[in-house]
């Protein structure tokens, strides 16, 4: 019977191996179910020159589709867009590749964004608005090969903060995301403000508390991978003036006269006495543009409030107000600009210095006209 | 040995039902090219149909059903180009956010169909005239800034799903919006500034606030109130119903073939709502009024002529000179006599008919000179309906003092009075939609007449 049964599963064995052989042996391939499409440009088309700048400076150079022509299956269809105009389109592609790819190109070699940048950016006219939360989405890196960047329409190439702002900060940060996400960047970076983050409030957050609490921006308390990616194109896209700005906002102490909540509270950092009488009771908080601020011979400097003195007619004095919090915002900020730095320099051979300074370079010194003569004067 | 025997049963079974896939019974190929060969063809169908016989259409393009509807000009070229025109307050818009009156806009964008899960019109690049309808800033826009927008705009589409095409007619759906929206080819040689100009003016034409009621008639005389016509937000309850309860609003768009409305709208033929009609599509006729094409006896009318001759919220102002007949040769013996009375003149070649509320009656207004000095006088009448269409103005020998003056001084008012009191007057409107101005005329002669304008 043993034996019977040895048998009898050889057998079926033997058929199932008889089967498997046999099933689709003769399976050949047929024509391709797709399509042929046609890769050739049509000189005759209205947008001919721009695909041509597009084609020879993105896809053939870094396999990358610059998707200037809106896809709404490409978007969130959540939200309400629009494509963004041909002219503005134009623009950012040249300042992309001048900006953005370039600068890459320059410091970190020719080869790093053909590994390692996006397959695809795609302009969308419009912000995506979060009724919420009041907030809206300026740019998105998603699954680590696409860049959308909103908001086009609404750019002005004569305003240098704006367009910082919009456009190449975002292009720095989003690229940020797409580098973190292949290798990531030391945990210690979470720690140093893990107690701040708050996802669901940072909007209503002030810029020059967050700098206090070691944060480039308020966007970057919202988590720890935002902060990762603000810090490092915050440090590459804002001028000295601007960074320094942050690191001196960083450096100061913020109180609020309000008994609200710290998310609806204005903070201040300068205060003075009422009438100069030194009481607790009679503080009051001003703005930085009602302090007249007047340097003395030993180095210090004397603060007084812009529009009152008091009963003697004498000038209110200004002080600077405590910084109590514990946390230093300034050597907090550079410690995180110094673990993207270590971690650039040591995952990616990025120089993050000379990165910023390649940026800063092209950035202050670009002439739209001569960069759109890429598209324009392309037969 | 049970387990290798159970083993090799399952597997020959596993292997007997997978391999099924891989039989060569499989039937011949239903169509001769793949699926996204096949979806490439309607593209490329799609693309020739736009582009052909010069490549204009004329799009009725509707967003919510809390905005009317908006007419626009494409004109699709080969090269991926397309230019969009229109006319409407948005475009003023534009550039002047407080503006009220519409403007004419037109601006060369981008256009493709591509194959999304079907053929898709796509107006791919940002043009300011058409894809306003699509941004997502507040409409007004907020005080607040960015961080009050609830990015929602006027939520219409700019991406359609290409449905059917008939008889050079296009019927697209809004692909995120999912409004109907339909295109109809037009003449290349169209001109878009001027057929923008010609739809708006239609469309001034249709409804006037001063007919602040029209009606949609059906089969049985069953009649819906509308108002709001000219916001083309179209109020509409039953005539026999509450209007409180039952009025709908319904958004609608006018053409120069006639009323759409975005959606069909369900009229019930009785108050038990046991049979009903669809209607979309109204036809103006000659003579103003607009048919139903889905049923063509359903009608959209002002209210019955004679009715609104008579109402007392109406005032009617006779055209300068604009009597004829008859009333020529009464109105020159009036004149005379006012003359060799005390050397009178009237100061208007015009009269008033109106309703005056204090004394319960309408007026006929005239006003003279003389000796130096302005009078209005007004002879008080009834407006009496003859039939749906027909009037007479009975005079009632009572006036203002002034007018009992002349009534009983100038015997020619008098003849005049009479004349028109015992006249029949056909209504001959200048639009049964919208009937601000009137011939009326004598149903005796055919001849004598007058043209009155409503004020």
């Amino acid at each position: 019977m043993k034996k019977l049964n040895i048998f009898v599963s050889m057998l079926l064995l033997l058929a199932v191996a008889t089967f498997t052989l046999s099933s689709c042996s003769d399976d050949k391939l047929g024509e391709t179910i797709f399509p042929d499409i046609d890769e050739t440009l049509d000189p005759n088309s209205m947008t001919y020159k721009l695909d041509k700048f597009l084609r020879e400076n993105y896809l053939n150079v870094y396999n990358l589709d610059f998707r200037y022509k809106m896809q709404d299956v490409g978007t969130n269809m959540n939200y309400n867009l629009v494509p963004a105009t041909y002219e503005n389109s134009i623009d950012l592609a040249v300042l992309t590749k001048f900006l953005w790819f370039d600068a890459y190109k320059e410091v970190a070699g020719p080869d790093f964004l053909k590994l390692y940048g996006p397959r695809i950016i795609h302009l969308i006219g419009s912000p995506a608005y979060n009724p919420t939360s009041g907030t809206e989405i300026v740019g998105l890196a998603e699954g680590g090969i696409k860049v959308s960047l909103f908001k086009v329409n609404a750019m002005d190439i004569t305003d240098f903060e704006m367009m910082n702002e919009y456009y190449f900060k975002t292009m720095h940060h989003e690229f940020a995301h797409i580098l973190h996400q292949r290798k990531t960047y030391p945990s210690e970076f979470n720690l140093l403000s893990a107690s701040k983050y708050d996802g669901n409030n940072w909007q209503d957050r002030q810029d020059g508390v967050v700098n206090s609490w070691g944060f480039v921006t308020t966007y970057a308390s919202s988590e720890n991978r935002e902060d990762f990616a603000e810090t490092i194109a915050n440090f590459v896209v804002k001028t000295d003036a601007q960074w320094n700005r942050i690191l001196e906002l960083a450096s100061r102490g913020w109180a609020t006269p309000s008994s609200e909540d710290e998310f609806n509270a204005e903070y201040f950092c300068y205060y003075y006495y009422k009438n100069n009488e030194v009481d607790p009771e009679k503080i009051e908080y001003c703005y930085e543009d009602q302090v007249i601020k007047v340097p003395q011979e030993d180095g210090t400097v004397l603060m007084y409030f812009r529009n009152d003195t008091d009963s003697s007619g004498n000038r209110i004095v200004v002080y600077n107000v405590e910084d109590t919090d514990g946390i230093d915002g300034k050597e907090i900020i550079l410690k995180k600009v110094q673990i993207a730095r270590q971690w650039l320099a040591d995952e990616w051979g990025v120089d993050l210095d000379a990165l910023r300074a390649e940026v800063q370079k092209r950035q202050l010194n670009y002439d739209i006209t001569e960069l759109r003569k890429q598209v324009t004067e392309i037969q | 040995m049970n387990k290798l025997y159970h083993i090799s049963v399952l597997l020959l079974m596993a292997v007997l039902m997978f391999s099924t896939s891989c039989l060569k019974t499989e039937e011949d190929d239903i169509f001769d090219k793949s699926a996204a060969s096949r979806l490439d063809d309607v593209r490329d169908s799609y693309t020739n149909i736009l582009t052909e016989k010069g490549g204009k259409w004329q799009m009725e393009y509707f967003t919510t059903d809390e905005e009317p509807g908006y007419v626009y000009l494409m004109t699709f070229q080969k090269d991926g180009s397309v230019t969009i025109s229109g006319k409407n307050v948005w475009i003023s818009r534009v550039d002047d956010v407080s503006a009220i009156t519409p403007s004419f806009g037109s601006e060369t964008s981008l256009w493709e169909v591509i194959t999304d899960n079907g053929p898709v019109l796509s107006f791919n690049s940002y043009n300011r005239f058409f894809h306003l309808f699509a941004d997502p800033e507040d409409i007004p826009s907020t005080d607040e800034g960015d961080t009050d927008e609830q990015g929602y705009g006027h939520s219409g589409d700019y991406e359609f799903d290409l449905m059917k095409y008939s008889g050079d007619t296009l019927y697209l759906e809004g692909k995120k919006h999912g409004n109907n929206i339909i295109m109809t080819r037009l003449e290349p040689s169209i001109e878009d500034q001027t057929y923008m100009d010609d739809v708006v003016a239609l469309a001034d034409s249709f409804f006037n606030a001063k007919i602040p009621q029209t009606f949609i008639t059906l089969p049985n005389d069953r009649r819906f109130v509308v108002t709001n016509g000219a916001s083309l937000i179209l109020s509409m309850y039953p005539e026999d119903g509450d209007w409180v309860s039952q009025t709908e609003t319904y958004s609608a768009i006018i053409t120069p073939s006639g009323l759409n409305f975005m959606n069909p709208v369900r009229l019930y033929a009785d108050k038990d709502s046991t049979s009903y009609y669809d209607v979309q599509h109204f036809v103006r006729q000659a003579d103003g009024s607009l048919l139903c094409r889905e049923n063509n006896q359903v009608k959209f009318t002002a209210d019955t002529l004679s009715k609104i001759m008579a109402g007392q919220s109406f005032k009617w102002r006779m055209v300068e000179n604009g009597y004829a007949g008859d009333l020529e040769d009464f109105i020159s013996i009036f004149e005379a006599g006012l003359k060799a009375y005390n050397k009178a003149t009237l100061r208007y070649k015009y009269f008033d008919i109106s309703y005056v509320a204090a004394q319960e009656t309408f007026t006929f207004t005239f006003a003279v000179r003389a000796n130096g000095r302005n009078s209005t006088c007004n002879l008080y009448l009834d407006v009496e309906r003859v039939s749906d269409n027909q009037v007479r103005f009975v005079f009632n020998g009572e006036g203002d003092s002034n007018a009992k003056v002349y009534l009983q001084r100038v015997e020619a008012l008098q003849d005049f009075c009479n004349y028109l009191s015992s006249t029949t007057f056909e209504i001959r409107p200048n639009s049964l939609l919208s009937p601000t101005e009137v011939r009326l005329v004598s149903a005796d002669d055919d001849v004598t007449a007058l043209t009155l304008i409503l004020q």
